[in-house]
């Protein structure tokens, strides 16, 4: 009991949890619906996409790498979705097709920082100005519509007065903890993202390493980006964005996973995607202006980022000694 | 290095005031990156190029602006220049560097939207000094050295739609999501609808606010919560095209279609094809090719010497599903 007791003080994650918990009460003190079953349900439903693409974002940062282009290829994922369908393909092919499409420019993020040596920051900024010149320029800055009911109501439909969406996240979020803390692959990626040299020196293959998790990282993105289409029954081109990048960061970062590779877990990440959406749902509940959200983010990630220098700092200090 | 003497020194003195004095005596040095051919205020300049600085080349609505300013502009003869910034936001800054940049290369007049007034008043000011007619799409800003505004009046616009919500619920309590807190045609918008609710439906309230921040993907969420917070919210104004889909998923999501109305801006496809199917009460419709056409008879009357006022205002109308025009 001591030792649990121990472990939960000393998890990393428990100041994102108090966070957590100290806003619902503040929102239950001001709105007496925050606790309401409905309202905990529109927060998981407020999260999930984020923490859907941050599921991905984890295995690429705890690898050592950074992708900035989800925000447009999650703009290319719902765009290209909608053409299809629009052009008559079914919508399991159309959605098959926007994620093929979202691999082959992860694809090339991961061409260009193997082969070519472009860094992760500008092969992946890069991208995320081209992919969404290419979305505007290919509709015009029209937004997708007229979608199957069946397509629609993979982003809408609830089971048990859950969303979908929920779902959706909960299984996207398991199939990454097991890749991350229970395979070979998942072992490599922090072994990788932890020192490159030692585990090239130990027969861990870069390109292969990068590729896999480039294309992961585009393959969900993009997969965001169909079901925010589904959801609103809309595909817009201007979707996704930095907003969407910088705010799936953002979780990540503020759930523990070290900007510097090797260390995080997708426990972590879903408590970071879900910190955003309290922090709305209390500013909205307590009628407080919209923008103390961009203040209060600023200040977590930057408290996240401090709290993770320190602790390596520590750690090589305990090292040397 | 060789010491500085007093006849290099000397020298060096003379050369630079030859060639100051010799830019000046052409006017290639004036403030900021005027052309050399630039006329001084005060005569007539004659027309050859004509340049719309886009302030949202990825919305639909501002590619009809952009398509009637070019073909009136061909119509006088004029070459029309389009340009607009990248990405699928407002840029306010792009669009700043977009009309400098119009000025050094020596365009005859410019048609510009300033999203946030006060942020463009020294680029029109200096387009101004270079001679440069300048017309500007954003109605009800003050003057900020504009010539004169043509386009939607926003206000108006606002009024229109309150009266559209209305008529379908005078005691709608509403709920509304607009882009920022300082893009003014918002604001007026939202001034426009409050005021017009306060004189004509007293019993009509706007109980939340906030903001998307040029953030598409937030508007699902930013609803929700809205509805959370406000469960007596009983209509939803998006102010963005782009939000008027989240809004009506929020509301589908609660199972309150029919229950809270959804009212919203621009008759674009997607628009048209909810107000058929029910889920989109009606919206304003802005005359956007008119705000194109406008602003380039605008330009033609300044330069024959014409005194405009300050403001010429375009058609605005609110279309339901009762008079919704044949596609």
């Amino acid at each position: 009991m001591k030792n649990i007791v121990r472990r939960i003080a000393g998890a990393q994650q428990l100041g994102i949890i108090l966070i957590i918990v100290v806003l619902l009460v503040v929102a239950q003190a001001a709105n007496p619906q925050a606790l309401m079953p409905s309202n905990i349900v529109e927060i998981l439903r407020s999260s999930a996409l984020y923490f859907i693409g941050a599921s991905a974002a984890t295995l690429v940062l705890v690898g050592g790498g950074l992708d900035l282009s989800i925000g447009s290829v999650f703009a290319v994922g719902g765009v290209a979705a909608g053409i299809a369908m629009n052009a008559g393909v079914p919508w399991p092919l159309a959605i098959l097709l926007a994620l093929v499409v979202c691999g082959m420019l992860g694809l090339i993020n991961a061409s260009l920082i193997t082969w070519v040596g472009v860094p992760p920051f500008i092969a992946t900024l890069g991208m995320l100005f081209a992919a969404s010149g290419i979305v505007i320029v290919v509709t015009g800055g029209t937004p997708r519509f007229g979608f199957p009911a069946a397509f629609t109501d993979l982003g809408q439909l609830n089971l048990f007065g859950i969303p979908l969406l929920v779902f959706y996240a909960v299984i996207i979020g398991v199939l990454a903890h097991v890749v991350l803390a229970h395979t070979v692959f998942g072992y490599n990626i922090r072994a990788f993202g932890g020192s490159a040299p030692a585990a090239r020196a130990n027969g861990i293959r870069a390109a292969q390493m990068n590729v896999s998790l480039y294309v992961i990282s585009a393959v969900v993105a993009g997969l965001c980006g169909v079901l925010l289409a589904a959801r609103v029954a809309t595909a817009d081109p201007g979707a996704g964005g930095t907003g969407f990048a910088f705010q799936v960061l953002a979780a990540v970062i503020i759930g523990g996973t070290s900007l510097f590779g090797g260390v995080g877990t997708i426990a972590g990440t879903a408590l970071g995607a879900l910190l955003f959406a309290v922090i709305n749902n209390t500013l909205a509940l307590t009628n407080t202006n919209p923008q103390w959200q961009n203040v209060a983010t600023g200040v977590i990630l930057v408290t996240a980022v401090a709290v993770d220098h320190l602790r390596r700092k520590r750690r090589f200090a305990v090292r040397s000694a | 290095m060789s010491p500085i003497t007093p006849r290099r020194a000397a020298l060096a003195t003379l050369a630079i005031a030859a060639i100051t004095a010799s830019l000046s005596g052409c006017s290639a040095l004036s403030g900021g990156s005027v052309a050399a051919s630039s006329t001084p205020t005060g005569d007539l300049r004659e027309v050859k190029t004509i340049t719309y600085v886009n302030p949202a080349p990825f919305y639909p609505s501002f590619d009809d602006v952009g398509q009637c300013f070019e073909e009136a502009a061909k119509a006088n003869g004029w070459k029309p220049v389009e340009v607009g910034t990248a990405g699928s936001a407002v840029d306010n800054q792009g669009a700043i560097d977009l009309i400098s940049q119009a000025i050094a290369n020596g365009t005859d007049a410019l048609v510009v939207f300033p999203t946030i007034p006060e942020l463009f008043t020294p680029v029109i000011q200096q387009a101004r000094d270079a001679g440069i007619y300048v017309v500007a799409q954003n109605a009800g800003a003050p003057s900020i050295g504009q010539q004169t505004q043509v386009g939607t009046d926003s206000k108006q616009l606002g009024a229109l739609i309150a009266e559209g919500l209305g008529a379908t619920d005078p005691a709608a309590k509403v709920g509304i999501l607009s882009g920022s807190a300082s893009t003014t045609p918002h604001v007026d918008e939202i001034t426009g609808f409050t005021d017009y609710a306060a004189e004509h439906f007293p019993d009509m309230t706007v109980v939340a606010s906030d903001y998307t921040n040029g953030d598409p993907t937030k508007a699902p969420e930013l609803f929700s919560n809205m509805l959370t917070a406000h469960p007596e919210i009983t209509a939803l104004f998006p102010i963005e095209g782009t939000s008027v889909a989240a809004a009506i998923t929020a509301v589908k999501e609660r199972g309150a279609t029919g229950t809270i109305n959804v009212v919203a801006n621009d008759l674009t496809a997607d628009h048209r094809a909810v107000i058929e199917d029910g889920s989109l009460l009606g919206v304003g419709e802005q005359g956007w090719c008119e705000s194109g056409t406008k602003s380039v008879e605008a330009v033609k009357k300044l330069s024959e010497g014409e005194t405009l006022p300050d403001f010429i205002p375009t058609t605005s109308t609110f279309y339901d599903i009762s008079n919704l025009p044949a596609k």
